[in-house]
């Protein structure tokens, strides 16, 4: 079990996360390709809101060449289309053009010259502060989004070149009471299953909920409660989908869940401590559960 | 009982809409469905069900929402409560006013029940729902104070953190943190109101009396044009804030310059005894005889006969002492206007921004609205029109600013900018007008960071809540436009994290926590 990369092995990895000390959230994502790789990292300022950016290297086995460097708002979570040179970054802004909700953009990988070119920026639903983490739905149709501030996930079209479209569906959840105390919705991390369907973590409501797609709607099918006391953090599949791993929002608790059709079950707790509060991703690679937190 | 519009409905198209035709802005912004509701029970069930599937809820009483709030809600519910439009005496005493409830027939029932009134606005067709709880003013202002001075209870849905919507009969002892947010905190904040209560009101005038004067654009000069505009400001900021002139209205409209355009002042007299003693606004039209003296000697005056078709008021020429007043019975003039579009939604859109002023008028300002108002948008007939509105008076009893969440207790006069036009197409080109307008003529008298507003200060105190303009959220202390300086709005984040702690209503200018 490994716990927080250097950025030596994040290099190595398939994707992970990776941040400076100044910095309050990042996310990274690496582009592959058979002839060189590229890799993706953000960061976003904890002081200077909107003021982040996201640094371009070309990866050759352990060796990064910095590329340079696009201006950001605030990447906190970056993915790659599957198929489409397209990056996608989440940034977590509370207010957007003046209104209470975050943004996400598309940018366009020019793979040869080492460069991102903007394809379009898309606000988030009024309400939808603060996302965190996204993850494109099965046959990239959608970026689904989990916005941690409102306590609401925004679906997005991906028209045909990769870019954003308008938010096309609002879930907005509610939070819960318990022991005469309350919690707000916290949703902040979400996965896609192999079956299409949706998983996202909330550790306000200390759910992990499976998600479907209705006629463009979205449908929260199953919750489970999980990591009680305190709720999830961080998510990640198995790459076969047989386990959903979780991170407790407080303890940093490492647990696993195995699912069925979708539906998580069977909650076993794996790791104490496993990561802090401070740890912005958490990835699956082969033989290891890793956290990144630099 | 709940009707369901969905998309699939041949009535949505019309029902997912407002009366001003900008809005939905796009059939992606648009509501996923329209719930009529009947009874507060259906709004209960209508809101559960929305809050439940993760939908967002907007509300619509009687549809004159300036801005977006109600229907650009991607995906979301539009519960319709313009069926709850009680006029009654309400148990235990008092009167009952649902919020759907236009405001004619607020006046209608009130008036036929007990010869009494809510001091509200004119438009006839504008839903109790927004005006009362973003304040309400009118006519009748400097009478008998705001309509929200006068709520002693409020009968509104929230939603709790686990997202049980609950029935809430708050008043001055129950709920008082959330009552007072109430009293013109703005709608649509907190929850969903299904009904207003008075225990008191006054009662309603015998006549409503009007005159006014007239100037056209043809020969106006810049000069006229500022003697024309601080003789009424003069007026409102001294005379004008003696008791007896309170149940006088006035209104100045500062058009746009047009070949056969005037600027009108008018003056609203109530009569509240019987005697209908016109001396207040007699003294008041006279003033205005030194801004034009040639108005007197024209061959054809503006009489009542001449008037503008559709004009409430009557124009005549300013000869001194002989103003050619128009009498009416007061529901008859309060309630046959007309007003605020009772035809339908139609295609007009609008834009509309807003001032409380403090004193009256400066050279620099009045210069700036001058230099707008006789400039053209290429190609487009311009059309706007800068109403300014008598103030103060009754509302004006600065303890009501403590037990209402109306802050602007020390204006003289308030001011309403308005533009409509019907083509789309120009929507970029007079948003841009309008926007530039303001925001220079909020630069002659304010300066450093608040320049562009009317930031409370000296000579103003921002804007009004229910006439919303969304260019203002561009400015980090817009929240202090709409609810001051003082701690007003941090009451206000404290209520709605207290009884919306999942921000279920929300919108571009809703409070923010």
């Amino acid at each position: 079990m490994k716990r927080n990369w250097t950025r030596r092995e994040f290099g190595l990895g398939a994707m992970a996360i990776a941040t400076g000390a100044a910095c309050s959230g990042a996310g990274a994502a690496q582009w592959e390709r058979k002839e060189s790789g590229l890799a993706f990292v953000g960061s976003a300022p904890a002081n200077e809101p909107g003021d982040g950016s996201i640094h371009l290297f070309r990866t050759a086995g352990e060796r990064w060449t910095a590329l340079g460097t696009v201006p950001a708002a605030a990447p906190a979570h970056l993915l790659l289309h599957p198929t489409l040179p397209v990056l996608y970054a989440v940034h977590r802004v509370d207010t957007w053009n003046h209104l209470p909700r975050g943004v996400v953009s598309a940018y366009r990988v020019d793979g040869h010259a080492g460069r991102l070119h903007l394809l379009g920026t898309q606000p988030l639903s009024l309400s939808a502060t603060l996302p965190r983490h996204a993850v494109l739905t099965g046959g990239a149709t959608h970026l689904f989004v989990a916005a941690e501030g409102g306590g609401i996930y925004n679906l997005l079209p991906v028209a045909a070149d990769g870019s954003l479209l308008a938010v096309s569906a609002i879930h907005k959840e509610f939070g819960m009471e318990e022991g005469g105390l309350a919690k707000p919705a916290a949703p902040n991390s979400v996965a896609l299953l192999p079956n299409g369907a949706l998983l996202a973590a909330d550790a306000g409501l200390e759910t992990l909920t499976r998600f479907t797609l209705v006629d463009g709607t979205l449908r929260p099918t199953h919750r489970l409660r999980v990591h009680r006391g305190e709720g999830p953090r961080e998510l990640a599949l198995s790459p076969g989908g047989r386990f959903a791993y979780t991170t407790g929002a407080a303890t940093g608790e490492l647990r696993r869940h195995r699912l069925a059709l979708g539906n998580a079950s069977d909650e076993v707790a794996l790791a104490r401590r496993f990561s802090s509060p401070l740890a912005p991703a958490m990835a699956y690679v082969p033989d290891a559960i890793s956290l990144l937190q630099v | 009982m709940i009707v369901t519009v969905s998309k699939d409905d041949e009535r949505y198209l019309q029902l997912r809409r407002t009366r001003n035709a900008r809005f939905p802005t796009t059939d992606a912004d648009a509501v996923s469905g329209i719930e009529l509701c009947e009874t507060a029970d259906d709004v209960q069930a209508a809101l559960q069900r929305a809050v439940s599937a993760g939908k967002r809820p907007t509300v619509r009483s009687g549809g004159h929402c300036y801005e977006d709030f109600a229907v650009n809600n991607p995906g979301g519910v539009l519960i319709d409560v313009s069926k709850l439009n009680t006029v009654a005496a309400a148990p235990g005493g008092g009167y009952q006013v649902g919020p759907g409830a236009m405001l004619g027939e607020v006046y209608k029932g009130l008036y036929e029940q007990a010869k009494v009134n809510i001091p509200m606005g004119s438009c006839y067709t504008v839903g109790a729902g927004g005006h009362l709880s973003g304040g309400g003013y009118g006519l009748l202002t400097r009478q008998q104070g705001l309509s929200a001075d006068l709520i002693t209870a409020v009968d509104i849905l929230t939603v709790r953190h686990n997202g049980t919507v609950e029935m809430r009969h708050v008043d001055a002892h129950t709920d008082p943190d959330l009552f007072r947010a109430l009293r013109g905190g703005g709608g649509a904040n907190f929850g969903v109101i299904t009904a207003f209560y008075f225990a008191e009101l006054p009662a309603a005038p015998r006549h409503l009396t009007s005159g006014g004067v007239t100037f056209p654009w043809a020969t106006m000069t810049e000069d006229k044009f500022i003697q024309i505009a601080q003789t009424y400001g003069h007026y409102m900021a001294t005379r004008g804030t003696e008791r007896d002139t309170w149940p006088m209205f006035t209104m100045m409209a500062l058009s746009h310059k047009t070949e056969r355009g005037r600027i009108n002042v008018s003056a609203t007299w109530h009569d509240m005894d019987g005697t209908n003693d016109l001396r207040v606004p007699t003294e008041f039209l006279d003033l205005f005889l030194k801004c034009d003296t040639q108005v007197a000697e024209l061959k054809d005056p503006q009489t009542s006969a001449h008037a503008p078709s559709g004009g409430r008021f009557q124009m005549t020429p300013c000869v001194e002492g002989k103003h050619r007043w128009n009498t009416k019975p007061w529901l008859e003039a309060t309630v046959d206007g007309n007003s605020g579009g009772i035809k339908g939604y139609g295609s007009t859109r609008g834009k509309y921004k807003s001032c409380y002023m403090k004193q009256n008028f400066t050279a620099a300002e009045l210069k700036k609205m001058y230099a707008w108002l006789t400039r053209d948008i290429p190609e487009v007939d311009t059309g706007c029109v800068i109403s300014v509105d008598s103030y103060g008076g009754a509302m004006n009893r600065p303890e009501l600013a403590h037990s209402t969440a109306v802050p602007q207790r020390g204006s003289v006069m308030k001011l309403q900018y308005q533009m409509y036009w019907s083509n789309p197409a120009e929507d970029a080109v007079r948003l841009k007008y309008f926007d530039d307008m303001y925001t220079d003529i909020y630069s002659a008298n304010v300066a450093g960071k608040h320049a562009g507003t009317p930031f409370p200060g000296d000579y103003y105190e921002g804007c009004y809540i229910n006439y919303p303009d969304q260019d203002m959220v561009r400015y980090p202390f817009w929240p202090e436009l709409y609810y001051g300086t003082g701690k007003l709005y941090p009451f206000l984040q404290g209520v709605k994290k207290k009884y919306d702690p999942n921000n279920i209503f929300h919108n571009s200018m809703a409070v923010r926590t």
